[in-house]
């Protein structure tokens, strides 16, 4: 085994045994059990790190893919394996390093909880899961640990299952994921069935790697084939994009995102904030060959992401909660890197998805921070004026902010930038539509942003409990997140600005890469017109905030009874909740109703009949055998004189 | 007599002047008449001793069979089969007495019209 292969997968099985480690024996021991899971990412981040060096480095001659045979059913293979090119490893690197600083983290947060040692096998569990996807090689593996990613998400999520709050949360959180995986598994058989039935056993595939040939063929009959079969092709795309609706919790799979924040606040940065909800948008870049050469597919993309990132912020202004306000928050990101993958700049999504992932974690861990300082306290309008007791996370958060906002030279300023070129010179339909949007949506992060900054940090303190500075085991990750937060703009500087610019997209070119006919493909470029554009609107936002809420010049309570209908909606969130509650409770249970009505009437009507027949056979044939050997022996005789005449007369 | 007895070729002529000579399915005829035999004093007779040795009849007639066969195509699978029925047989023979010896202690009879508690 090559190197690369080997550390792909101590980077996928190191916290697997940490999980079995804690929950085989160190239950009872909590500080060891903190440890184990620490030491066991630790040593996934080095192995990660090793590997990147390799993948990144100068010599670039290394193999990428590295399976074996796992399951094997007639002309089926199965494969399992690690597949290290830049895409994965990218993405490991954000899931191990900011799972890292989360897990010191934790150890600080989680101080006098129950159950520490579950907490930290899951979030191993949890990062075993979600390496596992990064690393797949194939649907069926990704697939698999998809759903591993739901169950252990989903443990984390009902963590506190003595409330019923956290309980209804974590099943919310599963249901609504099953309902993108049921899509997801459709794609993939109709992906799979139309590949053997135009190209047969031989050529079919779940890796990636050979899906990605068949597209990219040049072949003259793959060629005709795969074009015949566009349609049935682009409807198995967006099944499988279905999946990543739900997982990446875009419109109208978004419900569940939001209650997520039940659980512990670092399980939300760590699953809610930087992996879990990236694993979306993960699996559209890994596929983005299979999306690239239908516009429809890439529109349906596009126009989700951008619905997403417009409803998910309007909401985010009327939230009190903290935490709910980044949730939303990362709906409205996670709704923009979608956009871009939409207008065919997966790199740009790519790389928006590795600096949110540190700046949104390290805002999480800052509202974390926040409510433990404040004695889990989450309702902002009992907070205010912390910036001058809690110093380390103002200033963190002050910083994880700005790059939110898109301020310059933050490295949400790069990424945001990124997409809105991109979505500026996009090709789908609407395509300057869901430009406006985006900006619009740079203009509402800003203000929403402004809003929970100066709720929470600035003015005087409306609580009652004594706030005080976190402890350093929390404050240590915070800072270093805040100087990935800063400084994680340079993986992708415009070529424009500098001359090493736009390595991450270099980088990604191999994997993410699109058919060469594919007209859509954006190259990044510095566009100086959307940079203003996008920092005049980010400007602009935290403006209106400093006059509603800092200086109060206009006041927010007339500008509301002013948009009492629109403030409605944004409070009911759009009526979604309501709206599936409606559905499940009419439309679902008149289906449901039926069934059971057809099972009860139909169904089991006859299945007793052929019960009953066989019942009152058997009761007249059992008259029979009286306990007499003599008869039993000389019924025999006759069956076996019958069987012998009808062989003989048979032949 | 003696003469003829001491002769091969005569004693020879004599069997044939009998019935001819001994082939295959005369063993076959006397392997059926001995499972028939069997047969019937499984399904008539009520004592489960007479049943028992009545089923060894059957067994054997089946062990004739097979002997039968083996001869006449040559090989060695018939003779191979019969040593197992002898073993099987030996074992069943040992089982069957010491049921009937049991049902003999709890019944005080061996025969078979009183013990027709097992029905369907």
């Amino acid at each position: 085994m090559e190197p690369l292969a080997l550390y792909g997968y101590i980077i996928l099985f190191a916290p697997l045994v940490a999980t079995a480690l804690i929950t085989c024996f160190t239950l009872k021991h909590k500080a060891v059990s903190s440890w184990i899971a620490i030491g066991g990412m630790l040593v996934a981040f080095g192995a990660n790190v090793l590997a990147a060096m390799q993948v990144f480095g100068a010599d670039a001659s290394f193999e990428p893919v590295h399976e074996i045979e796992w399951l094997s059913v007639g002309h089926v293979m199965i494969p399992f394996g690690v597949q290290m090119d830049a895409l994965s490893v990218m993405m490991s690197l954000i899931v191990t390093g900011v799972g890292l600083c989360i897990f010191v983290f934790s150890t600080g947060y989680m101080k006098g909880e129950d159950g520490w040692s579950r907490y930290f096998a899951c979030l191993s569990l949890f990062s075993f899961s979600m390496l596992g996807i990064v690393l797949s090689t194939n649907l069926i593996q990704t697939f698999i640990f998809w759903e591993l990613v739901g169950v252990s998400s989903y443990a984390l999520i009902g963590y506190y299952f003595h409330k019923d709050s956290a309980v209804d949360a974590g099943k919310k959180a599963f249901l609504t994921n099953r309902i993108g995986d049921f899509g997801m598994t459709w794609g993939i058989i109709l992906l799979f069935y139309t590949l053997v039935d135009t190209l047969g056993w031989e050529r079919a595939s779940f890796s990636y790697e050979k899906l990605k040939l068949l597209y990219h063929a040049s072949d003259p009959l793959i060629v005709q084939v795969m074009a015949d079969h566009s349609g049935t092709l682009a409807l198995a795309t967006l099944l499988i994009f279905t999946g990543a609706v739900a997982k990446s919790a875009q419109v109208p799979l978004h419900v569940w995102l939001p209650d997520a924040m039940e659980g512990p606040t670092p399980v939300s940065a760590l699953m809610h904030a930087a992996t879990m909800v990236a694993a979306g948008v993960f699996l559209v870049c890994r596929l983005f060959f299979m999306f690239a050469p239908y516009e429809i597919a890439l529109g349906v993309v596009a126009w989700m992401g951008g619905i997403t990132a417009l409803l998910a912020a309007g909401v985010a202004f009327v939230q009190h909660d903290i935490k709910k306000v980044l949730a939303y928050s990362t709906l409205s990101q996670l709704g923009y890197m979608v956009l871009a993958l939409g207008m065919g700049a997966p790199a740009a999504a790519m790389f928006h998805l590795t600096t949110h992932a540190f700046f949104k974690a390290l805002l999480f861990l800052g509202s974390g921070s926040v409510i433990y300082g404040c004695h889990h306290e989450q309702d902002m309008r009992k907070m205010g004026g912390l910036r001058k007791t809690m110093p380390v996370t103002f200033w963190t958060f002050m910083i994880g902010t700005a790059a939110l906002a898109g301020i310059a030279p933050f490295s949400g300023f790069w990424s945001k930038d990124a997409i809105l070129s991109a979505a500026s010179v996009g090709h789908v339909p609407g395509a300057p539509i869901l430009y406006g949007m985006g900006v619009l949506v740079a203009l509402m992060t800003a203000a929403y942003m402004g809003r929970c900054v100066i709720l929470t940090f600035f003015g005087e303190y409306r609580g009652h409990a004594k706030p005080h500075e976190s402890p350093v085991s929390m404050t240590g990750p915070l800072v270093v997140l805040a100087t990935a937060s800063v400084f994680a703009g340079v993986l992708s500087i415009p070529k424009g600005i500098s001359e090493h610019g736009g390595w991450l997209e270099h980088a990604l070119v191999g994997a993410t890469t699109a058919p060469v006919w594919f007209p859509g493909m954006h190259e990044e470029v510095f566009l100086p017109s959307v940079a203003i554009v996008g920092t005049v609107a980010a400007l602009f936002g935290l403006f209106l905030a400093y006059m509603f809420y800092a200086k109060k010049a206009w006041s927010i309570d007339s500008f509301v009874a002013a948009v009492k209908p629109l403030h409605t909606l944004l409070e009911k969130k759009y009526y979604f909740d309501e709206a599936y509650l409606w559905l499940v409770a009419n439309v679902q249970q008149t289906i449901a109703e039926t069934c059971g009505f057809i099972e009860v009437h139909v169904l089991r009507r006859i299945v007793d009949a052929v019960a009953g027949t066989t019942r009152w056979f058997g009761g007249q044939v059992r008259l029979l055998l009286d306990g007499h050997l003599h008869r039993y022996v000389t019924l025999a005789l006759f069956g076996a004189v019958v069987i012998i005449a009808a062989v003989l007369v048979g032949n | 007599m003696d003469m003829l007895l001491s002769s091969p070729t005569l004693l020879a002529s004599a069997l044939a002047s009998i019935g001819g000579e001994i082939t295959t399915s005369h063993y076959i005829v006397l392997s059926a008449l001995i499972f028939g035999v069997g047969l019937f004093g499984v399904i008539t007779r009520k004592n489960a001793v007479v049943i028992l040795m009545s089923l060894e009849l059957m067994l054997n007639g089946a062990n004739l069979a097979f002997v039968a066969f083996s001869r006449h195509h040559g090989n060695l699978q018939g003779q191979v089969f019969v040593f197992f029925i002898i073993a099987v047989a030996a074992a069943e023979a040992a089982v069957a007495l010491a049921i009937i010896i049991a049902m003999n202690r709890v019944k005080g009879s061996v025969n078979l019209d009183d013990a027709t508690e097992l029905k369907g």
